[in-house]
Parts: C-alpha cells; sequence; structure tokens
C-alpha cells in the first residue's frame, strides 16, 4: 500500500445538505463514545457509514434518531438546527432507523406494520378504513419496488429481502427522508441484495437519504455514493467512494498500527498432539472450513459478525446443521446436538452467561456438576447423588480457578459475573472436556476478570486440552491466542500467529484485504 | 416538615445489590409464612375448639381427608418443577378409580394388587404420551393435558355407559381406602410412601437434579448435555400415576366407581397447594416438603372451618384468600431479586 488518499473532508455544509452532525461527543461514564464526530448526508445520497465494532457508529445513529442525547455537538435538519429529544421527534423530522432484522412485528400484516407509526385511516371515527390503508400500502410497496405484493399478507411469510423493503416502505409511510439502514443485508441471498441496491437508487434519485452501516465492504462500492469512516468514536475522513478502493478502505478502516498493551500474550508452551480436527465443515456460511487444534493450544477463530466464527462454534457443539467431518482424538464424532458434543468431550462456555450458561436458582455446586451427575451417581440404577463428593470434587476445582462465593450452596445468581463464568468453565473442567468452545467468554465482565478469564483460557490450554476462543473485541485475540484463524466469507483467509497476531492483520483479513 | 419517602432506587450498574431490612423482612415472611400460618391455624383452631378439633383422631382425619389430594399434588409437583401444567390429572384420577373397579367388579382381573399396578402402568404409558405430545409435538403442557383429559373423561364415560359400579368390588381393594396400619388409615400411609419416595426422587437422584436444573433453564441444561426431552415424558408419567392412584383410594374408599367428577374435585386444589408449597422455604422452587405444607393448610383450614360450623362458601374464601396471600408474597420476592 503505497498511495496514501486524503480524506475529502468537507468544510461547510453545501445546500442540498439534508443531515449534518457538528463536532458531536457523547460521554458514557469512564468512555467517550463520540469524540467531536461531524457527519453530513445530502439530498439523495447513499451515504456508507463503517468502522469496526465499537467505533461509535451505533452511538451516532441513536444521537440522530433520538434515542440517546448528545453530551455537545449539534444536528441539523435543512441547515437548522433541531433538537432531536426522542424518537418520535426524530421521525417528525423525517429520520428512521431500519434495523438489521427490521422493525416489524411478525404476526401482524403488512398493512399493520407499515402504518404502525403513522395510524391506520379511521372511518366513522372508530372503525378502521382497511380499504384505504391498504391502498395507502400499495401505494408505498410500489414506491419501493413491492407492487405485486398483497398488503394483507402477515410479514412472518415474507422472504428476507420483502421484509427488507417493508421496513423501508414503513420508514417511507411517516414521511422519513433520512433513512439509517443498518446492516440491512445480513440476511439476504446476493441477487436480493442486488434488488434491495436497486431500490434503494431509485428513492435516492427521489431525493431521500440513505445512511448505510455494513460490514462487507464489496457492497460499499455498489451502492455508495460517499463513505464516512470512523475509529474509536472519532471521524477518520469522508471520502467520495470512487476516491477509495477496497484495499484502502480497509486500511483507513483499520488504522495505524496499534501498541499491544504490555501484558499482551508471550509464547504458550509448546503444543502436542491434535486434539481436534474439523475438515470440510459446511453450513450457512461457511463453506469448506478445515483446521486442526492440538492439545495446549489456544486457536482464535476470528471474524466479522455473521461471517463464520459464530457458525464454527455452533457446528462444533451441534447447535446447527453442518456438513463435515469432526474427528477428536483421532476418532470421528458424530455431532447433531449438544448432548452429543458433550459426549465426545466438547464443552462450551456460551456468549449469554445466565441465558445459556447458568441455572441462576441453583447452587454453586449444583451448576458446576451439571453436566457431569453421571460421575457423582452411587449406583447405577437409583442414582442416587453423591452430595458429600460433589462438594469435595466442586471445592477443588472452584480453588484451582480461585473462585470467590460465600459458599459452594450460594445461588449462582449471587455471584459477580466473572465468578458465574468460572462456575461454567468449572462444569467442564468436572467432565474433564478436552476441547473448550469459549465464546466470547468475556462479554459483560470487568476489565479485571477480563484478564483472570485470559489466563483461564491459558491454564486450560496449559492443562492439556484444545481451546477454540472468539471475540468480538479483536485485541483479545492478540493476548490469548496462540495463533488466529481469520475467516473471510466463510472459508479461512488467512492464520496468523506471533508477532504477526495484530489486531490490525485480524481485520485486515476478516474485511478481505487483498494484498499486504 | 417534608417527609421523604425512602424509594430504593433499583440500581443498574451493580450485578448485585445490597439487601435492605425490608428485602430480608419479605424474605423471611414468604419462606416462613406459610408454616407460621399453618402453626397459627392449628392454635387458633385449638384453642377455639380444644375438645374437638386439638385431638389425635381429629389429627388422623385431616390427615386422611387430605391424602388423596396430597398425592395427586405432590404427583403434579413433579410435573411443575419442569414447569409443565398437567391438567389431565382430573380425569386421569377419575379414569383410575373407574377401570379398576370395573376390572375387578366384572372379574377381568381378579387379584386387586395386579389391578392396581396394571393401572399404574396404564397411567405411566398415558402420561408419557402426554410427554410426547409436549416435547416432540412442540404443543404447551397446558394445551397438550386439557386435551388428553377431555379424551380421557370421553373414554371413561364411553366405557361405563355413564353407570356408576356399586357392586361387586372385593374387600382386598377396598382395604386400599378403608383399612388401617394400627391407627393410621390406609390412605395416609399411601401419602407418606408416595411423598418420601418423590422426595428422594427430586432432592437426590440424577434425574430429579436434572429436572430442577430443566425448570430452572431449559437451555442450560441442554447445552450441559442433558437430553432435555425425555425428561417431559418422565415428569407427565409420574404426574398422571399419582392421579390414577389418588383415583384409586377414591374408589377404594367410598366402594364405588364412579365415572365422572371423581378428580375434579382435586384438580384445583392441588395446583393450590403445589404453589403455595412454591412459596414455602424455597421461593419460586416447587418442592414436596412445600406441597406437603400446602396440602397440610388446606386439609386444616377446611376441618378447622367445618368443625366451627363455618359455612361451605367461607372454606372456598379462605383458602383462595391464603392461596392469594401465599403467591402474592413468592411472586413479589421472585420479582424484588431480579
Amino acid at each position: 500500500m503505497t498511495n496514501t488518499v486524503e480524506p475529502g473532508r468537507e468544510v461547510a455544509s453545501r445546500p442540498g445538505t439534508l443531515l449534518q452532525v457538528k463536532g458531536a461527543v457523547k460521554d458514557y461514564p469512564g468512555q467517550r463514545a463520540l469524540d467531536h464526530m461531524d457527519f453530513d448526508l445530502r439530498v439523495g445520497e447513499v451515504h456508507a457509514l463503517l468502522g469496526e465494532n465499537g467505533a461509535g457508529k451505533s452511538t451516532l445513529i441513536k444521537a440522530v434518531s433520538g434515542v440517546i442525547s448528545l453530551t455537545s455537538g449539534t444536528v441539523e435538519m435543512d441547515g437548522v438546527e433541531v433538537d432531536v429529544r426522542n424518537p418520535q421527534r426524530a421521525q417528525g423530522l423525517g429520520v428512521s432507523v431500519v434495523h438489521q432484522h427490521g422493525n416489524l412485528v411478525a404476526d401482524l400484516s403488512v398493512t399493520e406494520n407499515v402504518l404502525m407509526v403513522d395510524g391506520l385511516g379511521r372511518r366513522a371515527g372508530v372503525l378502521v378504513d382497511w380499504k384505504g390503508a391498504h391502498r395507502r400500502v400499495r401505494d408505498l410497496l410500489d414506491r419501493v419496488g413491492l407492487g405485486g405484493l398483497d398488503p394483507r399478507r402477515e410479514v412472518s411469510t415474507l422472504g428476507a429481502h420483502e421484509s427488507a423493503m417493508v421496513a423501508v416502505a414503513k420508514a417511507l409511510a411517516s414521511n422519513a427522508r433520512v433513512i439509517i439502514l443498518d446492516e440491512p443485508t445480513t440476511a439476504l441471498q446476493p441477487a436480493e441484495v442486488d434488488t434491495l441496491f436497486g431500490q434503494m437508487r431509485r428513492l435516492a434519485a427521489e431525493g431521500i437519504g440513505f445512511v448505510f452501516v455494513t460490514h462487507r465492504l464489496g457492497e460499499v462500492f455498489k451502492v455508495c455514493d460517499r463513505i464516512t469512516v470512523m475509529r474509536d468514536g472519532r471521524l477518520v475522513g469522508t471520502w467520495q467512494s470512487d476516491e477509495l478502493d477496497h484495499d484502502s478502505l480497509v486500511d483507513q478502516l483499520v488504522g495505524p498500527e496499534k501498541s499491544i498493551a504490555q501484558d499482551a500474550f508471550v509464547g504458550g508452551s509448546t503444543p502436542g498432539d491434535v486434539v481436534l480436527e474439523v475438515r470440510d465443515l459446511t453450513g450457512d456460511v461457511l463453506r469448506g472450513l478445515s483446521f486442526e487444534a492440538r492439545s495446549g493450544e489456544v486457536v482464535g477463530v476470528a471474524s466479522l459478525p455473521g461471517e463464520g466464527a459464530g457458525e464454527v462454534v455452533e457446528s462444533l457443539y451441534g447447535m446447527c446443521r453442518a456438513s463435515g467431518e469432526i474427528v477428536i482424538e483421532g476418532r470421528r464424532r458424530r455431532i447433531r446436538s449438544p448432548e452429543q458434543a458433550v459426549a465426545a468431550g466438547i464443552g462450551l462456555v456460551p456468549r449469554d452467561r445466565l441465558a445459556q450458561g447458568l441455572v441462576a436458582d441453583m447452587s454453586v455446586r449444583e451448576n458446576a456438576t451439571l453436566a457431569s451427575t453421571r460421575s457423582f451417581v452411587s449406583d447405577p440404577v437409583l442414582r442416587l447423588m453423591r452430595r458429600g463428593r460433589e462438594r469435595i470434587r466442586v471445592g477443588e476445582v472452584m480453588d484451582r480457578l480461585n473462585l470467590k462465593a460465600s459458599s459452594l450452596e450460594a445461588e449462582v445468581r449471587t455471584l459477580s459475573g466473572g465468578n458465574q463464568q468460572k462456575v461454567v468453565i468449572g462444569r467442564w473442567l468436572l467432565r474433564r472436556s478436552k476441547v473448550y468452545l469459549l465464546d466470547s467468554p468475556t462479554a459483560a465482565v470487568d476489565v479485571h476478570t477480563k484478564a483472570e478469564i485470559y489466563a483461564l483460557a491459558r491454564q486450560l490450554a496449559d492443562d492439556g486440552a484444545a481451546v477454540i476462543f472468539t471475540s468480538t473485541e479483536l485485541e483479545e485475540f492478540a493476548r490469548v491466542c496462540d495463533r488466529v484463524l481469520v475467516l473471510h466469507d466463510g472459508m479461512v483467509a488467512g492464520e496468523l500467529s506471533g508477532d504477526d497476531n495484530t489486531v490490525n492483520s485480524i481485520m485486515r483479513l476478516s474485511f478481505g484485504r487483498k494484498s499486504d | 416538615m417534608t417527609s421523604t419517602a425512602s424509594v430504593s432506587e433499583p440500581q443498574v450498574a451493580g450485578p448485585r445489590r445490597q439487601t435492605s431490612a425490608s428485602d430480608r423482612l419479605i424474605d423471611v415472611a414468604s419462606r416462613y409464612g406459610t408454616i407460621v400460618s399453618l402453626v397459627v391455624c392449628v392454635l387458633i383452631f385449638s384453642a377455639l375448639r380444644p375438645d374437638v378439633f386439638a385431638t389425635t383422631q381429629n389429627f388422623l382425619n385431616i390427615l386422611n381427608q387430605v391424602s388423596i389430594l396430597g398425592i395427586i399434588a405432590l404427583g403434579l409437583t413433579v410435573a411443575l418443577v419442569q414447569g409443565l401444567f398437567d391438567l389431565s390429572l382430573a380425569s386421569m384420577a377419575t379414569l383410575g378409580g373407574f377401570m379398576v373397579t370395573k376390572w375387578l367388579a366384572e372379574g377381568t382381573i381378579s387379584s386387586p394388587v395386579l389391578a392396581v399396578v396394571l393401572m399404574l402402568l396404564v397411567a405411566l404409558v398415558i402420561g408419557c404420551l402426554n410427554g410426547i405430545v409436549v416435547a416432540y409435538g412442540g404443543v404447551s403442557a397446558f394445551i397438550a393435558t386439557l386435551a388428553v383429559g377431555s379424551i380421557l373423561t370421553g373414554v371413561v364415560l364411553g366405557i361405563s355407559k355413564s353407570a356408576t359400579i356399586l357392586s361387586g368390588i372385593p374387600d382386598g381393594f377396598l382395604v386400599m381406602g378403608q383399612g388401617k396400619v394400627g391407627p393410621v388409615p390406609a390412605p395416609v400411609v399411601f401419602l407418606a410412601i408416595v411423598a418420601v419416595l418423590l422426595y428422594v426422587f427430586l432432592e437426590q437422584t440424577q434425574v430429579g437434579r436434572h429436572m430442577y436444573a430443566i425448570g430452572g433453564n431449559a437451555e442450560t441444561a441442554r447445552l450441559s448435555g442433558i437430553a432435555v426431552k425425555r425428561y417431559a415424558l418422565i415428569a407427565l408419567g409420574i404426574s398422571a400415576m399419582c392421579a390414577a392412584l389418588g383415583g384409586m383410594i377414591v374408589a377404594a374408599n367410598l366402594g364405588v366407581g364412579r365415572p365422572q367428577g371423581v378428580g375434579d374435585t382435586y384438580l384445583l386444589d392441588s395446583f393450590a397447594a403445589a404453589f403455595i408449597g412454591a412459596s414455602t422455604l424455597r421461593p419460586g422452587r416447587f418442592h414436596i416438603i412445600g406441597t406437603v405444607i400446602g396440602v397440610l393448610l388446606i386439609g386444616v383450614i377446611n376441618n378447622g372451618l367445618s368443625i366451627m360450623g363455618v359455612e361451605t362458601f367461607w372454606q372456598y374464601a379462605v383458602r383462595g384468600m391464603i392461596l392469594l396471600l401465599a403467591v402474592f408474597g413468592a411472586s413479589f420476592l421472585v420479582a424484588r431479586r431480579r
């Protein structure tokens, strides 16, 4: 990469500016989510808003759509400063957000959804004027290219692409002039994406401004007029989309090399035998993924959201249908359910601790032994639980994990987030799992506990297990993993280890940066 | 002076809240509230009618009166541990009582023991069918058991042609409802056996542990490698067996096999007892000791009020109020803890 691209920053608002954000600052306790951010949207343009997780895109969108209020800075519509104090006000000003899964109620008809904000018309004061409502909705559907769709259909019967367009029609019904599309293409097939883009361009020609949030950079060049990149809550730059190409855009997203904190992971023990072998894993997103993990290794699996890392965990654990071969310690295992995964020696530390990892009302002991009750039964017939043995074994494991709880009989809900996570990890230690799937294990725990969980991941590996690690925070891969598989488009885009294992190289690979 | 009401702000940030004095009071009140009301009821009735109420004979009476309700409610408790409402237990009880008397009266089966065991197996199968519909058909237990219950009612009416079986029931069977072990009536013995068995089952065995885990968080249980679905069969199977046992004891007690209405009296009371139990000692959790206390509370109130000569409608009203208080206490506490 040699050619540096000069950001073509807009200095003053030009005629035709629809929405302008100036000097936006949003402070959260201990964190500045937006730092003097500037953004403008012109009449009739499609404007990409890009940045990695936590760059501040969502905060900016929330500020513009009235979900949060800014600490300082201004929002202007048509050159007039406005106070977007709540979502209703934003809608009144003509700003609508279409979220990833569409803000539609699946059980209601298209008409009821589209006119939810604006209201169905009335006849004789009380009765709904269904005829008039359907007629209005048909006109709106026409505008988004769904002329043939019956407005009486239930939204749940629509395809992903139709839902997306119905959500746009809903925005149009409330006279939106600024439509913010938050990752609308995630659930769409390529052909549907093209249809969506066609309709976006048509509506843009009518004067509507689109803010388009996505992780898929290819789409940006297909449909967008201008591109704004954010990093760490700040504006990196705004460009005409023909001023950038794919690779230079990735460089802008990634930014200069970050210095890694001093507690970065330095070389683990030498890996042992291959414990887990995955061959030709194919699913919704994955396309023939193969890799192996050795005893003593922490292997990171990184990708953009929805681009494969999540599916690796789910298919290894039998939570979703996938084809391919899974071999554990040389034995081919058929894994179609979590039950089979556990039997094969896999343990999952799930993403959502309270909803998937714990039974909140049960004690630490009962939670810890949940996957290994079999090893505590007295005999094969009555299967009485030997609580004394449970207490001893759980006590040993929790000592090793340095668990802080008032007692092993305390309800697990009373523990802090980090200690709860230790109970989940302890469950698999008691089960003597050979492969640990740590699926964003540090979500919603404090900084200190994060460090502890990194250490635990290492300890699991040092004790001879193979650890598969995913996270939404890329710097964690650099801290914990011996090597990182970066997935792009359902395949391994590259494998990083040692000094190459940096946030920037992971991002570059996951965005599908072709050259280095 | 302005009186500032001390409203404790819900703290969003911290995962743990400080427990205030009022929280602890509610905690204690809801844990021991039902036990205290049971004791208070006994004391009041004993004070008012010491000669009639506070006698060994009357206490055995109370136990005898609640034993059938108790057996049915204990079975229901197992289903409720997993969050499964079993509404088929009323017609299951009717079916149990009628079929056994029919078999024995008509001589299809001559041994009372064999007939009882066979009926329990039939109940187990029907309960498992309930479970299959719920677990593999994805129907909510509430609806599935309502439907199966209706079918069972129809089946009994069809088989019996609405005729009650009045004669030909052997004494060997009647012992089940009318016999005594020492001074203790046979139904009370059955109640005690069922209570001990189910207590051990739920509290001490692997299956019971898994059931509580599934009831607490089915997704966690599934991701821990537990084959979640089959436990609905076990739970509803046990619930059906207990209901059938209860129905058979009713038939043995009265000496007749009625084809309708036997179980209906127990349906709502068994839910009441289980829910009162769920607010006792371990709020929000269904358990055997709680249900036993709930059953006793209902029994003492009914018996005491009858002895006092209070009219029936008061018994219903008082029972309802106690249920409301108990459930309110438990749900209030559960809400507070979130």
